[in-house]
Order: structure tokens, then sequence, then C-alpha cells
């Protein structure tokens, strides 16, 4: 018998720990752990059911794009573009993510203002539209005017906003500020158009030129994206005026850094060469009511005083001149930037003056009529649509703001000015906390993309009326009210009769729908196999309402041209330009604020309200895109203000002042401040964040209400 | 190029993408739809660019040069999928990281990581991320969730894997359809569907019929670090002598011109 000893003991531990590390258990254990702590309870398991493919349409900008939806158990998990459309910009691939935001409303909110920081109080709907009727009762009694913002305007809701305001004292319906297309209505003015818009036929121009149009960060079509960047450019060329080397400066043909303010000046001097050497198109220059002031106007803009102002070489001015009318049809475009807003009033009339010397309205590849779609209901009468800058200062009592269907991106300052000195009452109709609706007192929750039928009428840039519908593929957060049903709600609290038997946004659609099977003109174009059938070929209003609502899309017939016998090149900015074309060298920065602020957005960052937390991505996971607190100046003027990169500093204007970090780029004009108009803290979801001022508060308002550049200094802290 | 391993029975691929910086405008597209089809969760509050989740990165470079000749190109930068000497399956402890002999696709195993990071030193394309947090969303969105793509926990490794589950989609449908070999239009990444300049293109390398293929046999094709010799199945295409010359160039100084800008 073996006697066991301490000696054997120790052996037979040490034999089995020495055996157990040879074995496979340590390191199958190893895994189970490693499996075991990827599987705990709160780790989020994907949604499991039957897989469906639906159509439908993105209504979160204008674009009005097609979307592939695919959905598992009824509900959506992917966005794609369908075969042969227009891919799908960030925002629109993460819209199924919008319905779940952290920002979403589910009930009524009044805002109150406690320690700098806003606060939601749940109020009841009735409370909401009582206070709107007294509002309206007020403002009939003469304490004021009530008015609509509405971003994104030409939707049938839009017909039933002007029909309540119809009534009303000064009621209006302001189109949002800043909007991309909001240039047009300069040119319609310019063209004296009575009725119908105008449109663009970029796929037929030889030659783009962008006053500042941000191309390649999504203005307008994503198709015309698609035809600069892909194989199929063609013989079409881009000139490109922008101070910033931006993504379409990269693509483009040939690129003008004007300097920031002087836009104007070389439009002036492109149409000096132009005229000076017989290029313009003598028919149409003949049809302009004040072509001999505008040709004494221009005649002083010389392509060597142009140079002077905007830092263009002459040489490079006139060849741009020349190639332009090498090259025709052109389409010229005072583009709006999503952060930076429109050019100023002077500068829109001598940048679009170019179209109408050229002979680009009402032909093919430039601009063309566009008949508006029919309204949705008869009205005898019907508010004005107008621009902010239209509706006198101190006036508005009651500022409802449709952000319904998206937002845009503008200083609070230019309509807050509107308002009555007492601030007025602001109501919103918002699917988020967040955007404009952060300056209302009220807010009511409206349905967001993918919840509700949304209609998608024509993008600004569109050559014909069209028509397309988003489907709900999902259903409605409780919680809700439908716009049409507020707007209704308060006609009949303020005893407002309105025309039309609609109750719902839905009957609007549809009630439009109906008439534009009625007219029976143009082409239903589907989306999942390509086909196109006459509308004449769609039998009932309810099979073209079925069509829309499955992704395809009715588009009117080919435009007539433009019906304009005069025109007026100088438009309502004859006085400015007059200034302008006498000014010999360019704007003097002050030396209190030696830079030039230039604030720049995608359009993406602000068409809605807020983003889907994955776009953190961009934002905050990588530097692709750059935070609204980094202040981008060239090394070279950093070196002359003696600012560092990496350093915190305080970027400031006559407006205010905002923290910023410095960084430096060689891409950056030499004086100018880049900074990007791009999501906050709430917009991507983060809602603990505290809310800093937005870089658009401190930017200088001009007097048309523009935002573009703002006189800066950086002071490092 | 097919070749049959065995019996015959399997199918060996090289599937990489060809990028056109010439195209790429740096829209972010690519990096969006990558997120939203992996499960790759958004950010923290505290999270940054050196601690985020990013299979597809977009870069920023510059040419050097000042204002007005400066001039910028946008690179979207995953997992490079090496062929030889691959640095992270080399260093793995785990085994976690592989090839695949069917596609050629390092793969990353999350089950199988223990988070110890060396494939992260190793990698010299900085194409590897470690979740340092839980992946959350916001309440509800997990709704929004691929079905296709398990969510990953905190302490592994995860990287692109040319959307894998995409792959096994289409191979259980050529499965379906009784045919050996899947329909390469059936099979493409994310990022290449959603870019709206088409700039991504995937395809099997060693196809000659395949778009990619011809691609990434053209002049102004390269490679990131191709010096290194790790044999990587992404190409980049430039005309733009500078922007090839960054093929050459650390990604650190990619990242560090980047965050400058």
């Amino acid at each position: 018998m073996t006697n066991v000893t301490r000696r054997n003991l120790l052996k037979l531990a040490g034999g089995a720990a020495i055996g157990f590390m040879a074995s496979p258990m340590p390191w199958r254990l190893t895994d189970e752990l490693a499996i075991w702590t990827q599987n705990w309870s709160w780790i989020p398991v994907p949604p499991k059911g039957e897989v469906t493919t639906r159509m439908t349409a993105c209504s979160l900008c204008p674009s009005g794009c097609a979307v592939q939806a695919r959905c598992i158990g009824g509900l959506p998990v992917s966005l794609r573009a369908p075969a042969g459309s227009a891919a799908l910009c960030s925002l629109g691939l993460t819209g199924h993510h919008l319905p779940y935001h952290p920002a979403r409303l589910l009930a009524p909110v009044r805002v109150t203002e406690r320690a700098d920081a806003l606060h939601t109080n749940p109020v009841r709907l009735g409370e909401v539209v009582t206070e709107t009727a007294a509002a309206i009762a007020a403002a009939k009694a003469g304490l004021g005017t009530v008015a609509v913002l509405d971003m994104r305007p030409g939707r049938s809701i839009s017909w039933a906003w002007r029909s309540l305001l119809s009534g009303l004292p000064g009621g209006a319906v302001i189109a949002g500020p800043g909007r991309e297309g909001a240039s047009l209505a300069t040119l319609e003015r310019m063209l004296a158009i009575e009725s119908g818009s105008l449109g663009l036929d970029f796929e037929h121009a030889r030659t783009i030129v962008s006053f500042g149009a941000p191309l390649a960060d999504g203005w307008g079509s994503p198709r015309t994206l698609q035809r600069l960047l892909g194989g199929s450019r063609g013989n079409v060329r881009l000139i490109h005026v922008d101070p910033l080397r931006s993504p379409t400066a990269e693509i483009a043909d040939r690129w003008l850094p004007a300097r920031p303010g002087t836009e104007a000046v070389l439009a002036l001097g492109l149409a000096h060469v132009l005229i000076a050497e017989n290029l313009v198109d003598r028919a149409a220059a003949a049809k302009a009511v004040d072509f001999e002031r505008y040709s004494l106007l221009v005649s002083r803009v010389t392509a060597e005083k142009a140079a002077a102002v905007t830092g263009i070489a002459a040489d490079a001015i006139i060849a741009t001149a020349r190639e332009i009318a090498r090259a025709m049809p052109a389409v010229v475009l005072a583009g709006e930037d999503a952060g930076g807003g429109r050019f100023g009033r002077a500068a829109e009339t001598a940048i679009l003056g170019l179209n109408l010397i050229l002979g680009n309205a009402g032909k093919g590849g430039g601009f063309l009529a566009r008949p508006d779609l029919p309204a949705p209901f008869d009205s005898a009468s019907l508010a004005p649509v107008q621009d902010l800058d239209q509706l006198p200062d101190r006036s508005v009592a009651l500022l409802l703001i449709d952000a319904s269907a998206g937002d845009a991106a503008f200083p609070w300052r230019v309509v807050e000015r509107k308002l009555i000195a007492k601030g007025g009452l602001v109501v919103a109709l918002s699917p988020f906390f967040a955007g404009t609706a952060r300056h209302a007192n009220l807010i009511v929750p409206a349905p967001t993309f993918l919840e509700a039928m949304f209609e998608l009428p024509a993008g600004f840039d569109a050559p014909a009326a069209t028509l397309g519908i988003s489907a709900p593929l999902i259903a409605a957060r409780e919680g809700g009210a439908d716009p049409a049903s507020f707007v209704r709600a308060v006609a009949a609290a303020s005893r407002i009769d309105l025309p039309g038997a609609w109750a719902r946004s839905e009957d609007l659609i549809k009630a439009r729908v109906a008439r534009i099977h009625r007219v029976g003109r143009g082409s239903v174009m589907s989306i999942a196999d390509g086909a196109e059938k006459p509308l004449a070929a769609v039998a009932t209003p309810d099979a073209l309402l079925e069509a829309l609502m499955g992704g395809a899309k009715w588009e009117d017939a080919p435009s007539p041209s433009v019906q304009s016998m005069k025109t007026m090149l100088l438009g309502d900015a004859a006085g400015e330009l007059e200034r302008i074309s006498t000014c010999a060298t360019a704007p003097k920065q002050s030396p209190q604020y030696p830079l030039t602020l230039l604030p720049r957005a995608p359009r993406d960052a602000t068409a809605s309200a807020v983003v889907s937390p994955v776009i953190t991505k961009l934002y905050r996971e990588s530097v692709l895109r750059r935070s609204p607190e980094t202040a981008v100046l060239n090394p070279a003027t950093a070196r002359e203000l003696r600012l560092r990169a990496g350093r915190k500093a305080s970027l400031e204007t006559a407006a205010g002042a905002i923290g910023v970090t410095i960084a430096t780029s060689g891409s950056v004009m030499p004086g100018a401040v880049e900074i990007a108009v791009s999501p906050g803290a709430i917009a991507l979801g983060d809602m603990h964040t505290a809310v800093k001022m937005e870089i658009l508060e401190i930017c200088a308002i001009d007097e048309s209400g523009g935002w573009r550049q703002s006189a800066a200094r950086l002071v490092e802290a | 190029m097919k070749s049959s391993a065995n019996s015959g029975a399997i199918i060996k691929r090289r599937f990489g993408l060809v990028i056109d910086l010439d195209r790429c405008n740096g829209c972010g597209a690519c990096a969006t739809a990558c997120a939203v089809e992996n499960n790759v969760p958004p950010a923290f509050p505290e999270v940054n660019e050196r601690t985020g989740l990013t299979w597809m990165r977009v870069y920023r470079a510059e040419n050097g040069r000042t204002f007005p000749d400066s001039r910028t190109v946008y690179f979207p930068i995953s997992c490079q999928h090496c062929g030889h000497d691959t640095p992270c399956v080399s260093v793995c402890p785990q085994n976690a990281v592989d090839i695949n002999p069917q596609t050629g696709v390092v793969s990353q195993i999350p089950e199988r990581c223990l988070g110890c990071r060396y494939c992260m030193a190793a990698c010299p394309y900085h194409a590897r991320y470690f979740n340092w947090f839980d992946p959350t969303w916001p309440a509800g969105m997990e709704k929004t969730l691929n079905p296709d793509v398990s969510v990953r926990m905190r302490g592994v490794v995860e990287k692109c894997n040319l959307c894998h589950s995409r792959w096994q989609v289409a191979k259980a449908k050529a499965a379906a359809a009784g045919k050996q070999d899947l329909d390469p239009a059936d099979y493409t990444t994310a990022c290449a569907e959603a870019c709206p300049a088409k700039a991504i293109v995937l395809g099997d390398l060693d196809d000659r019929n395949s778009e990619a293929s011809r691609a990434a046999k053209s002049p102004n094709a390269f490679r990131l670090l191709a010096k290194l010799g790790t044999d990587p199945k992404i190409y980049y295409r430039s005309n733009r002598e500078w922007v090839r010359r960054l093929g050459d160039a650390d990604v650190a100084q990619i990242e560090s011109e980047a965050s400058r800008g």
C-alpha cells in the first residue's frame, strides 16, 4: 500500500495543472466565456420575421428619390434605391431610423425656458388649438398679422394654409428662407411670368455655370450629380464660382474662386465681355426693357475692373465668357447653400441676368416654363406665397411653422424680427423637438417619414411638373396630429369656413391626384419596372393613386416655352447694381473684424430637423465632415493673425460669439473662415449634452435677409 | 478565373473592391450604408474618431499646396483584405481571424475574439475597430436592425467583411436555383450599392470578365502600401499622380492630414 505523502499530493496537483493546461479544456472554457459575455440580455437582438420588399419614395428632401424598403415582419430594416434610380444620400439611407429618434415628440408640448435651457411640458391638442384661435382673434382685432412658415411649399397642405389665412389681416404663407431654388423666384420676376414657375433642363445643357450651387453636396436632383460624376458626363462642362475649394469645385472643369461678396461684379464682368464681343442672343436681349441701361451699367465693369474686385484674373474672366458662349445651351445658377442660404438680391439679379442675355429662358438646356400642379380644391381666395423679406418687420402676431415635411437651417433672427415686439405666439407642426421647432412656444407632433402619406411635388430643378407619393410603411405613433386636421380644427375654433371636403392630409393628396387624372396629361413612370405609360391609359383616379403609392411618378407633358414678352435685366435691384458697378476695388475688411465667415452645409445635414444617430459615423467617429465647432482657415492667415491649429478660440461677429477649435487647411481662401453648419448633439440623438449657440445665430443678416458671409474675428482662448 | 479544390465542389473566388477616387465626392453614403447593413451602433457621446466604429471610413487628404492650388481627395478606406502574410491573421492568438478560401475575404469571428487588439496593432491600414462600449441604439431603433447580421459585444474587434451576409444570401439563392456558383449580379456590398457616383465596384479580381478585374488592371490603379507585400484586394484608381503617391503614404499620415483639416 502506497503512502499518501505531501510530496505525492503536490505532484498530483502539479501534474493535473500541467495536464489541464495541455488539454483543450482551458481554451474551450475561454471560448465559452467569450461567447457567454457576448450574449447579455441587454444586447439588442435583430428582429425576425417574413422578408418582404416594398416601394415608396423619400420625403426627407424635395428630390423625392424612389426607395425600395426591405421589411422584416412588415417593418423596414433597410432602404435603398431601386435599380435604375438615383442613389440615396446618407439621410435617405437612414430614414427608417427617424420614427425612433430620441427627439421624437409623442404629444403636443409647451416649450418653456428655464436657466438658459429649454423644457417641454405636455399639453392637450385642444389647448394648442384654443390658444392658436385666440391669437387669430387678436390678429383680427388689429394686434398684428398671421403668417405660416412653410418649409416645403407646393404641397396640397399649402393650399389649406393659404385658405385659412386668406381672410386674415396680412395673412401670408412664407416659403422657408434660404431653401434650394428660391433664387428662381428672382428670375421669374425678371421674366415677368404670371403663372406657373420655372424649371431647369439640366439634361440638355452643355454648360452649367454655377455661382455657389453645391451640386456635389446634394443641390438639386441627384441625377444632376450622377451626370457630373458618372461616366455619362459627355461634353457637359461645369464652371463653378465659389471662394471655397468645395467638392463641387473639385469636379468642376473651371473653378473661379471669387472673393466672397463679389459674385455680382463677376457676373457683370462676364456680361461686359459677352456684350462687347457680341456673344449675346440679340433676339433675347431685345426683349429686355432695360437693355440700354443694363449695357451702360456693365460697360463700366470691364474684365480688368472685375479682376481687381473679385481676385479672378481678367484673362480668366474673358476666357470664361467665351467658353460659355461657345458651348450653348448654358444654364447660369445662383445656387443657395443649405447652410449659407441665398446670395443677396443684387447678386442674384446680376447672375441670373446672364441667362436672359444668353437666351437661356425658354430654351432646351436652359430654363423652361412649368405649369403648376392642379390645386387640390377650388378656392375663391388664397393668401399669397411670399419670401420672408416681403413681410414687414415686427408685424406677425401669430406664426405657424409647418416643418412636418422637413426643415431648413437659417438664423432664427431673420424670422424673429418679423414677430411683434412682445414676440407673438409661435406654433410649430414638427415630428421632433429639434430644428426650427425649438423656437416655438407650442409644438404639435406631426407624423414623420414612413409614418404617413407624404406628397412629393417636383423639385425646383425638374424641367416639368411631377408628383410622387411617399407611402407609409409603419403605423404612425399615437399622440401625433395630422397637419390638415390641425388646420381644420383651428379654422373651426376661429369660425373660418374652409373650402373643399377634406379632413386629413390624405384627403387633400387624393383630391389632387384625382384632379391630375381629370386633366389627363402626361405619363406615369413605374419605378419597379421602369415602364412608362400615358396617363390616359390609367383607368381611374384610384388606379393612379395606387400606382403612385407603389413608387410610380406622374410627369407632366413637355413644357411649353417661356411666354415672356418683356424682361427686366436689372429686376428690382437696379439701384444696388448701379452702386456695385461703380466700385473699383474689393470690399475692405474692417480692422476689428479682419476675417470673412463662410457658413456652409451639405443638404443632407439640414434638410430634416434631425438625422439618424448612425450619422455620427460621418461627424463624430471620423473627420469626414467637420463639426460645427471647428473653424478652418488658411495656414497663411493663421500665421498672420498668430492663431494656432488645435487651439480653442472665440469666433466673434457683431452679432455674437461662439467657442470653436481652430483648424488649418490650404483649401481655404486666405482671409476666410469656413465653418460647417452640421447637426448638433440633439439632431444626432444625444439629448443629454448641453445645447450650444449655433453658428448661424452669430451670422450677420444683410439687407435682403441673407447670411452668406459675415465679418468676423478669431480670438484664441 | 475559377478553380476548383479537391473534388471541384468549392469554387474559389478573390473578391475585392475597386474605388475610383476621381469620382468620390466624399458624401459618406458608403460609410452610412455600411453601418446600417452591418448593425454598427451609433456613437456614444464620449466617442471620437479614435474610438469610433467605422468599417468604412472616408478620409480627406490634400495635395499639400496652398490656395488656390490646393486639391482634395476623399479616400474611402476599409479592411484591405490582404492576401499574403496577412498581419492580423498571423498575430491573432485565438484564430479569430481567417481568410475565407471561397472568397478571399479576411473574416473576423467575434465569438472567438478575446479583445487583445494585437490585430489592430498589426494592421497597417488602421481598418480594425474595437468595441469600447456595449452596442446600444435609441429605444425602438433595434427594430430596424439587419436580421442577417448579429450584433457584436463590447470587448471584441470588428471590421469590414465585404458584407458577408449578402454573400451568404446570394449563395443560398444560387443553391435554391440548383446552381453551384452565385450570380455576380446577386452579390454586391452595401458601400458599392449606395455610392451615388458609382465610384465603388465589387467583383472577383480573378474573373477576367468582371468590371472590377478590368479596373484593377488599369494603369492608374494602385493599392495602399503595396510595398509591404500584403497583397490587398482593395484597389484604388486615380488619374492624378499626387493621389497615387498617397498609396505609399502611411495611413496615419493621411489620418493626421484629415484631422488637421
